[in-house]
């Protein structure tokens, strides 16, 4: 709980990660420098340490071509601890009410670092039931840091994007930070708060729960609820609780990686929003049945 | 059997006991494809063999091992268990010299004089290579004869291999720590118990159980990190479909040398139809004791003499702990006998609320550590929210009443600043420690170091088998046995002769074992290898290491160099072991001999562990000498006893 690190040295790092990824991968093991210290308690002094495994010196060099590591090493104080990522798919389905094309959408994330620091994106949308092209998408970029034994906690931005210029909802960018990880009872929850542009802040609570019927049937309902202190018109967006989402999906889990899934999505705007969907002719609910595979790797 | 045919030389391994040469051996490293699955997948043999061959030295000669890396990594041998110079022990970034390993194309020449006799084993000193098949057996014959007399002899190396690469396998983990596991307790198991249960009281218990695990964010059936779900489980290389035979004449004294080369599987081991008298471990003579069954931990050694009477085949059965597989050979009286069929596995373990009702051991000022580390967030173990309350059929009265405390530790415990622990928060508050193994601090605070403490682990001696909720005993294994079967336990390990070095430990460190296990990082006292300070020893003191283990797995912490001597409540009959198990949410105290300069590697013996950071330097300094190191520990500069 008490890891003091300055901010901006963190920052550093986050930046220090993404620019020495590359290098990172390189080495096959996905870790490279010999030449990189570790940060210790003494000195930690991450971002000096990434810098230079970015830019490996010469003496670094020439170990890392005498003696190429093993792929994995915990036994050497200097190699700084393993980077790792992973993506995760949790919604990637069709979805239809029936009536109409179905429409696909996505809901993911993936994230790259080590256990405490990691570049963490997040990303979902959907396709248009009338056009076919993109309705909405959103996507995160965060810094995500360990914070206790199941939290981690999380700033970025997020960007709404606008697919086509005469309709739909109109681009936003918003200064993002939040918190995820694993509440009691096993409930995944991730908590968000948003600060737009023009004053208005936004957040978003979701959670979900993974029912195990079998060991590798698994049944997740899961909830979100959307919050907004004021007025966006354009992006369909009123004071209160604006926007819900609850599903439950059914899952096989043929692998950890792909596991095709079955389920019932309901997601209605409330209250001011309501009327501001109603205004341009589309439902402020609706109830889908969907299909997918959830993907993670 | 799918083996390739390169790796079929792993028969020649199985049967050529007999030493190739005596003490100059040339070893070579080299990738090569192995098929255990239908797919060819690159292991890591050593003179083309997978795995190793055997080396075969001699008690009192000097062995001469030059190691040849014709990887494209660099790679290293490391002889676990032997007595040796620091910089001949192997183990890169420890051992001076070594600090690269053997680079690719370098040939490194190990020159050691052989101090000991017994069973042991050499492995790479990284998960990469040891996992993929770079671990053979080490037998190093007395220069008396043995205690014990026996016909023949086997070795029974027992490991497991996996198609998937290492690093893999640990970034699988660390994404998901559930990865491999496939067993968890589902829908249909509680509607299955729920109707098994006789009344509605056992019913409200399954259901408490269950949020209560749930609240806790734990996972009862995480009994093995990595299992059968990607691991098959060897026996001198050879899978359980195929098993390798091992002769006999019926009437011989047979001995068996059990070896858990295992990067993450522990072994319980019987023969049925046998009796095994145990008369090492980790190659240390014991006093023989007849077991039907042991629990073999990770790098452990065990020797075993049976008796086979009869002209049949006896099958050696070793059962990871998690029953996701079956590791066997077989006893036979000649190499055609037909395959005989797998029994079926004992139950599962589950994890109970009563192996949860964690001890943290003493926090606080009473640490044996004067500069007490502090925890890394997401190591504090998630102990916090657990209201041992509301757990059912746990009668602290009662747990205190059985006590065979000595009379005035409750009050040392007090004097010693348990009181202000957050044992209170935890709803220890009325639980007697001495029950729960932690008699010797207590002993050590009242009458000081000088007097021999009554030891953890045997104190608790008086309280196993009083069943329920009662505290894990921190050496007594469940598994799984008939009843009426003796299963080994460390309390039956006793030297034939006392220990010349056994004396009152000088002072005490206290290591905790840590970790989280939703993101699958491990650590010792809250810090990984990497951002942790050494441990430093002087030269010539006896240093106890307190285990405390926070966690819900086993570890088995391996010390190079020296041996550690777990109170037992043997006194000097105490083992002398180079691994040693400690349970999950258990106490156990350690004596280390130190009598080696340099600096050793100390670590969880699961790879996956210490590669996610369960490691330590153990630095051995000779009194007075400065320590070279940058975060110089001051525990180098406290006086000798002191055990605050």
């Amino acid at each position: 709980m008490t890891f003091e690190m300055p901010k901006t040295v963190a920052a550093g790092l986050l930046a220090a990660a993404l620019s020495s990824s590359a290098a990172w991968a390189q080495a096959g093991g996905g870790h490279g420098a010999h030449a990189a210290p570790a940060p210790t308690a003494e000195n930690p002094s991450p971002v000096q340490g990434a810098g230079a495994a970015a830019t490996p010196s010469a003496q670094g060099d020439e170990n890392q071509a005498r003696h190429p590591p093993p792929e994995t090493y915990g036994i050497d104080a200097r190699h700084p601890p393993l980077y790792f990522g992973a993506v995760l798919f949790d919604q990637n389905e069709v979805r239809s009410n029936g009536r109409g094309s179905p429409i696909y959408a996505w809901e993911g994330s993936g994230y790259y670092g080590t256990d405490y620091h990691r570049l963490w994106v997040n990303t979902r949308g959907e396709t248009s039931r009338e056009r076919g092209g993109l309705e909405r998408a959103e996507v995160q970029v965060l810094y995500s840091r360990l914070l206790g034994y199941y939290w981690d906690i999380q700033a970025g931005v997020r960007h709404d994007f606008r697919i086509d210029p005469h309709e739909g909802t109109p681009a936003r960018t918003y200064g993002a930070f939040g918190l995820q990880g694993l509440a009691p009872g096993y409930f995944e929850v991730q908590l968000q708060g948003f600060v737009g542009g023009d004053g208005v802040f936004l957040a978003r609570a979701a959670a979900s729960y993974d029912l195990f019927i079998t060991n590798r049937l698994v049944l997740q309902p899961e909830a979100e609820l959307n919050f907004s202190t004021g007025w966006d018109r354009d992006a369909l967006i009123a004071p209160g609780i604006y926007r819900t989402e609850v599903g439950l999906r059914l899952r096989y889990e043929i692998t950890r990686e792909f596991a095709p899934y079955i389920g019932y999505s309901f997601e209605s705007f409330n209250g001011g929003a309501s009327g501001l969907n109603r205004r341009l002719g589309q439902k402020p609910s609706q109830s889908t049945v969907v299909a997918g595979i959830r993907i993670f790797f | 059997m799918r083996l390739v045919a390169g790796i079929a030389l792993a028969l020649a391994a199985t049967l050529s006991v007999a030493p190739a040469l005596a003490q100059r051996v040339d070893l070579t490293l080299e990738e090569r494809t192995v098929n255990m699955n239908g797919t060819d997948r690159p292991a890591v043999t050593v003179n083309g063999q997978f795995p190793g061959p055997l080396i075969r030295l001699r008690e009192g000669e000097e062995a001469v091992i030059r190691v040849t890396n014709r990887l494209d990594r660099s790679s290293s041998i490391h002889w676990h268990g032997l007595i040796l110079p620091a910089a001949m022990d192997g183990a890169p970034g420890f051992s001076p010299g070594f600090m690269h390993g053997i680079g690719p194309g370098e040939t490194f020449e190990y020159r050691f004089p052989v101090v000991q006799s017994g069973t042991y084993w050499y492995h790479a000193h990284n998960l990469d290579h040891e996992q993929r098949g770079l671990y053979a057996p080490i037998v190093i014959d007395k220069r008396e004869a043995e205690p014990f007399r026996y016909d023949r002899e086997h070795v029974v190396q027992l490991s497991e291999w996996t198609d998937e690469r290492p690093l893999r396998v640990l970034q699988n983990l660390k994404r998901d720590p559930g990865y491999y596991n496939w067993n968890r307790r589902t829908l249909v198991d509680l509607i299955r118990d729920l109707n098994r249960a006789p009344d509605g009281e056992a019913r409200r218990a399954i259901i408490r159980d269950r949020v209560d695990w749930g609240n806790m964010r734990m996972d009862p059936t995480d009994i093995a990190d990595v299992t059968g779900a990607t691991f098959r489980y060897l026996v001198n290389g050879f899978r359980p479909e195929a098993p390798g035979t091992l002769l006999f004449r019926p009437g011989e004294r047979v001995r068996l040398r059990l070896i858990n080369s295992g990067a993450m599987t522990y072994f319980d081991v019987r023969i049925p139809g046998l009796k095994m008298t145990v008369v090492q471990a980790d190659g240390n003579n014991i006093q023989p004791v007849v077991v039907d069954e042991l629990r073999v931990a990770v790098a452990e050694t065990y020797d075993v003499i049976v008796e086979p009477r009869e002209d049949r085949q006896y099958q050696i059965l070793a059962e990871p702990m998690d029953r996701t597989g079956w590791a066997r050979t077989r006893l036979a009286t000649r190499m055609d006998a037909p395959v005989e069929p797998l029994p079926p596995h004992r139950p599962r373990p589950v994890l109970t609320m009563a192996d949860m009702m964690m001890n943290p051991g003493p926090t606080g000022l009473d640490r044996g550590t004067p500069l007490p580390e502090r925890d890394q967030p997401g190591h504090v173990a998630p102990m916090g929210g657990m209201d041992h309350g509301s757990m059912a059929g746990m009668d602290h009265g009662q747990m205190q009443g059985q006590a065979a405390a000595p009379a005035g530790q409750a009050m040392d415990h007090a004097a010693m600043g348990h009181g202000s622990m957050n044992h209170a928060a935890m709803g220890h508050g009325s639980m007697d420690h001495a029950a729960m193994g932690h008699g010797a601090p207590a002993q050590a605070g009242a009458h000081g170091p000088g007097t021999p403490a009554t030891t953890t682990a045997g104190g608790m001696q008086a309280h196993a088998g009083h069943g329920g909720m009662a505290m894990s005993d921190p050496v007594v294994h469940d598994t799984g046995a008939p009843p009426g079967a003796r299963v080994l336990s460390y309390r039956d390990l006793r030297q034939l002769r006392p220990d010349p070095e056994s004396r009152p430990y000088d002072r005490i460190i206290e290591v905790r074992l840590t970790g989280n296990m939703e993101r699958y990082i491990w650590s010792m006292n809250g810090n990984e290898f990497w951002r942790a300070q050494p441990i430093v020893a002087r030269l010539g003191e006896r240093l106890r290491i307190r285990f405390i283990n926070e966690t819900m797995m086993n570890h088995p912490m391996h010390l190079h160099g020296m041996w550690m001597v777990p109170d037992l409540g043997n006194g000097a009959f105490n083992p002398r072991k180079h691994v040693v198990n400690i349970k999950p949410a258990t106490t156990l105290d350690v004596d280390v001999i130190v009598d080696a300069e340099g600096d050793w590697a100390f670590h969880c013996h699961l790879l996956y562990h210490m590669e996610s950071g369960m490691m330590r330097i153990f630095r051995v300094a000779r009194d007075g000498a400065p320590v070279a190191s940058a975060q110089q520990p001051r525990q180098a500069v406290m006086p000798a006893g002191h055990n605050h």
